[in-house]
């Protein structure tokens, strides 16, 4: 199975029921498939169904029609025990870096949850491994006794990937894990991601309202408007000649810091 | 430069953070139960010792509240009343407790139409008057300090129940929990070992306000002559013994109302204190004008 | 202030110092905004630019309590006011909106009655007047269907057209002085761009000076004319936009901008960034507040503090619209330094490790 995609959704259909009685279709027949080891990016404005895609994905909730294959197998005719056996090679990190982590709970238990979840390993060795993953994801060890409300954001997103490096995964889900983060911290996160994927050989779905942090991190990248996939490209290809209508007026919409800096970029050779 | 990071940031522990002086509240509560518990040592006489020859005496130096109309010492009543009041109150509050929790955290975590029937059904039970499904019960069963903390007990329950489901979806909605089930914890274990933790405040905090109405409930039931039944003695039945003599003897009445007003009062601040710390957080998260990102 | 400066400012903020309880969050901040003129106040959350705005209207709340300086408005003091002139002012002469409207809004009144209502407690007009005022704001800030759409409530709206409701009552009363907090962190990118469209368009047919409050420099650059970067409650610079994107010249700036990710950033390279935390409020010493985190920083940064001062010389491209100033003793548009940029430019993204 290891040259197949990682992961394969197939005619994806997920409705749900809105307060006047009518069906509302969040995602609406998508299909597509995130090659092993690539960093695939989801983009699309609020309401474009990418984070319910996500949640289908990630066998959070269940699709209505279509099937989501992992590693070859069809994710809805696995058995409970074979369905969390499974989900030990799909993690996840959210937007808000705070409300992920278990404000009772210590750096330390939650990184170590999915390990004792899934009974892995000896206290001392999951000690172990947790000083191993915030040494991984570069926080230091003192931390480990700290509550989320002592970290700050930047840091607390930290631990949430460090919990989702746990268990060794193939895939991580990436939901706007970036997005509630300051300019300066982004860049740091963004950076720890792709060091990550290059070290772990990670697969990565990366969800995000943000063009411009998905094409520092995706080579290939989709474009979701009302529950539709209308756009799946290389990242070069949908930047520089986008097909679909809407990518073009996504790209557009994206403000520039340096007005200056995008021509010269887009102009080679006007040096300013 | 991480080291110097960290110096930085400020090293609290919630934990000790949370526990300060105990309100004025929650210490007089607790002197009313002690007194209550231990009136074998600090009442001057048994509950049921007469003395024929001193009825109605006023307040003196033996008898701090006087006697009643047999010459039993009022303050010895008053305390052991109290025990039984609290017991009915404790029994109730617990069963409560547990059941209200079962019954509304599956209610949110079934969530469609499980959740539709057991809180329609919770519903129906909040509507039924207090005194007349007491009755029937009584009738049913008899009146016994037994029937009594379950009737209270079954009564409080649709109240714990509805907090218990309204906190856990909340929590739920959490991406902690989210982020649990994607990585394969069980939903019995994220909601014992995770969630039911966070919301323990809330749920203590509703038990407070349902002690509260316990002792309103068993007052009312043993003024009826449904509770507690003489000679076992409660504040309930004090205050319907002394209704009798309000004109001649107020102190009689007055005591055992007081001890109710103050009991019910301290239990509702505890309550507030109690359900305080989600809400003080929530307000700190609000001010610290964290930025929310729609997805 | 210099006799030299062309249109008397419109909103003077000199030397405003706010603190919550005892620790002071904003510091010694002082800004001048002319008539019509655009200020983007620009920091990372925690530094101090929202309490900054609420101050300036008069809205912040105890435990947040204004303790120090002068917000001159037209040359009077708000913070001299009695609290019933402060109220004539706000919403009238100086107004706000804010990231979410979703909350700013009063989800049990109709948008109608919202905005006359902001109409009639300020000026003494009839409802039928206030009412025609109302649709013909609804249709300046681009709600389809005015009229009809005055009965109805805020949640029958997107948050797009939530935020242009927002706008319509904000410029009810025609203010001087518009306050834009984060107006857009909460929309869609296109609507995003609509929304600054507008706010564009409004500002300049009404001649509305507006500070814009905003964590994205992206969105300041296309916006604003002069921008103030926040750091640890103080501005560290403030230059004319054009200067202050092609020339920063504090450090923090420099890197705040190389950290910012848009279209234009190289993918071949990680990105810069900024080593470790922002201080935390109530725990910096005297110096500079940046220097733990920037790579030039030495001793002569923490000896003292470092006031707001002119750096370089006049704008690029002829802009006299404000000379840049920057708190820092280094500034990267010194003479001294300017030789090796590239070097320094190398400095900025080496020179850090993640905290």
């Amino acid at each position: 199975m290891a040259d197949g995609p990682l992961v394969s959704v197939r005619d994806v259909v997920k409705s749900f029921r809105t307060r006047d009685g009518g069906q509302f279709r969040a995602v609406d027949g998508v299909s597509v498939d995130i090659r092993r080891g690539a960093a695939f990016g989801l983009v699309g404005e609020s309401g474009s169904g990418k984070s319910t895609l996500s949640r289908c994905i990630l066998r959070l909730t269940k699709p209505d029609e279509g099937s989501i294959c992992f590693d070859g197998r069809d994710m809805g005719t696995l058995s409970g025990g074979q369905l969390r056996r499974l989900r030990s090679q799909i993690q996840v990190v959210f937007q808000d870096p705070h409300g992920s982590l278990n404000r009772r709970k210590s750096v330390a238990e939650i990184i170590a949850a999915p390990l004792a979840a899934h009974r892995a390993g000896s206290r001392s060795q999951r000690a172990q491994r947790v000083a191993e993953l915030l040494d991984l994801v570069q926080l230091p060890t003192v931390m480990t006794s700290r509550r989320p409300s002592e970290l700050s954001g930047g840091q607390a997103q930290r631990v949430a990937i460090a919990r989702a490096l746990a268990l060794s995964p193939d895939f991580v889900v990436l939901d706007e894990a970036v997005s509630a983060l300051d300019v300066s911290i982004r860049a740091q996160i963004l950076n720890l991601l792709r060091d990550l994927q290059a070290q772990l050989g990670l697969t990565y779905l990366f969800i995000s309202h943000d063009l411009g942090v998905v094409r520092y991190l995706c080579e290939e990248i989709g474009v979701m408007q009302r529950g539709r996939l209308v756009e799946v490209a290389a990242r070069d290809e949908l930047f520089s000649a986008p097909k679909h209508p809407y990518t073009q007026v996504l790209l557009d919409a994206v403000p520039v810091v340096n007005p200056r800096r995008q021509s010269a970029l887009t102009t080679p050779g006007d040096a300013t | 430069m991480a080291e110097a990071v960290i110096a930085a940031t400020p090293v609290r522990d919630p934990r000790r953070a949370r526990l300060g002086i105990p309100p004025v509240s929650a210490l007089l509560l607790l002197l009313i139960v002690v007194l209550c518990v231990c009136a074998p040592l600090v009442a001057s006489a048994g509950p049921d010792q007469i003395d024929p020859t001193h009825p109605f005496a006023a307040a003196t130096g033996q008898h701090w509240l006087g006697t009643d109309e047999v010459g039993r010492d009022l303050l010895s009543r008053l305390l052991y009343g109290g025990r039984l009041s609290l017991m009915v109150c404790a029994g109730s509050v617990a069963l409560a407790f547990v059941l209200g929790t079962v019954w509304g955290v599956a209610a949110a975590d079934r969530g469609g139409w499980v959740d539709e029937i057991l809180m329609r059904g919770a519903d129906i039970a909040m509507a039924i008057p207090q005194i007349l499904f007491a009755l029937v019960c009584v009738a049913a069963f008899g009146a016994s300090l037994l029937s009594l903390t379950l009737i209270t007990g079954i009564l409080l329950t649709p109240s714990s129940a509805r907090m218990a489901r309204s906190v856990t979806i909340q929590e739920t909605g959490l991406d902690y929990y989210s982020a649990g089930i994607a990585y394969g914890a069980g939903k019995i274990r994220l909601l014992s070992t995770e969630v039911l933790p966070n919301i323990f405040p809330a749920l203590a905090s509703q038990a407070a306000i349902n002690a509260a109405s316990a002792i309103i409930l068993e007052a009312s039931l043993s003024f009826v002559g449904l509770g507690v039944q003489p000679p076992q003695t409660s504040w309930g039945v004090l205050l319907q013994q002394g209704y009798g003599y309000l004109y001649n003897d107020p102190s009689y009445a007055l005591a055992p109302a007081i001890m109710i007003l103050l009991t019910i009062l301290c239990l509702n601040l505890v309550a507030n204190r109690l359900s305080s710390p989600g809400a003080r957080r929530a307000a700190r998260r609000a001010a610290r004008g964290g930025r929310t990102v729609r997805k | 202030m210099t006799a030299a400066t062309p249109p008397a400012p419109l909103l003077d903020v000199r030397d405003l110092e706010v603190s919550v309880g005892k620790t002071p969050v904003v510091r010694s901040v002082s800004f001048q905004l002319a008539p019509g003129e655009r200020l983007g106040l620009v920091g990372e959350s925690g530094s101090g630019k929202t309490l900054t705005a609420l101050s300036v209207i008069g809205l912040h709340r105890a435990p947040v309590r204004v303790s120090g300086g002068q917000i001159l408005l037209n040359g009077t003091d708000l913070l001299a006011m009695r609290r019933r002139e402060i109220d004539k002012v706000r919403g009238a002469r100086i107004s706000m909106i804010y990231q979410d409207p979703a909350t700013s809004l009063d989800p049990l009144m109709t948008i109608g009655a919202q905005i006359t209502e902001a109409i009639r407690l300020h000026e003494p007009v009839s409802r039928a007047q206030a009412r025609n005022r109302a649709v013909e704001l609804l249709g300046d800030v681009g709600v389809p269907s005015p009229r009809e759409r005055l009965g109805a409530y805020p949640h029958e709206f997107s948050g797009g057209m939530r935020q242009r409701v927002m706008i319509a009552i904000a410029l009810a009363c025609q203010p001087e002085v518009l306050l834009c907090d984060e107006p857009t962190t909460a929309l869609d990118v296109t609507t995003q761009a609509l929304v600054l469209d507008l706010l564009d368009r409004l500002c300049r047919e009404h001649g509305v000076a507006s500070v814009l409050i905003t964590h994205d420099l992206a969105v300041a650059s296309g916006f604003c004319d002069k921008i103030a970067v926040m750091y640890a409650g103080q501005v560290v610079e403030q230059a004319a936009a054009a200067d202050f994107f092609e020339r920063p010249a504090h450090p923090y700036s420099a890197a705040l901008l190389s950290a910012s990710v848009d279209l234009a950033v190289d993918i071949s390279r990680p990105l810069p960034t900024i080593a470790g935390q922002p201080p935390v409020a109530g725990s910096l010493s005297a110096g500079c507040a940046f220097r733990s985190r920037c790579p030039y920083a030495d001793e002569a940064c923490a000896a003292g503090e470092i006031e707001l001062h002119s750096v370089g010389g006049p704008g690029i491209g002829g802009s006299t619209a404000g000379v840049a100033e920057a708190r820092c003793i280094r500034p990267l548009t010194d003479n001294a330094f300017r030789g090796n940029r590239g070097q320094q430019a190398a400095r900025l993204t080496q020179g850090v490790i993640d905290g």
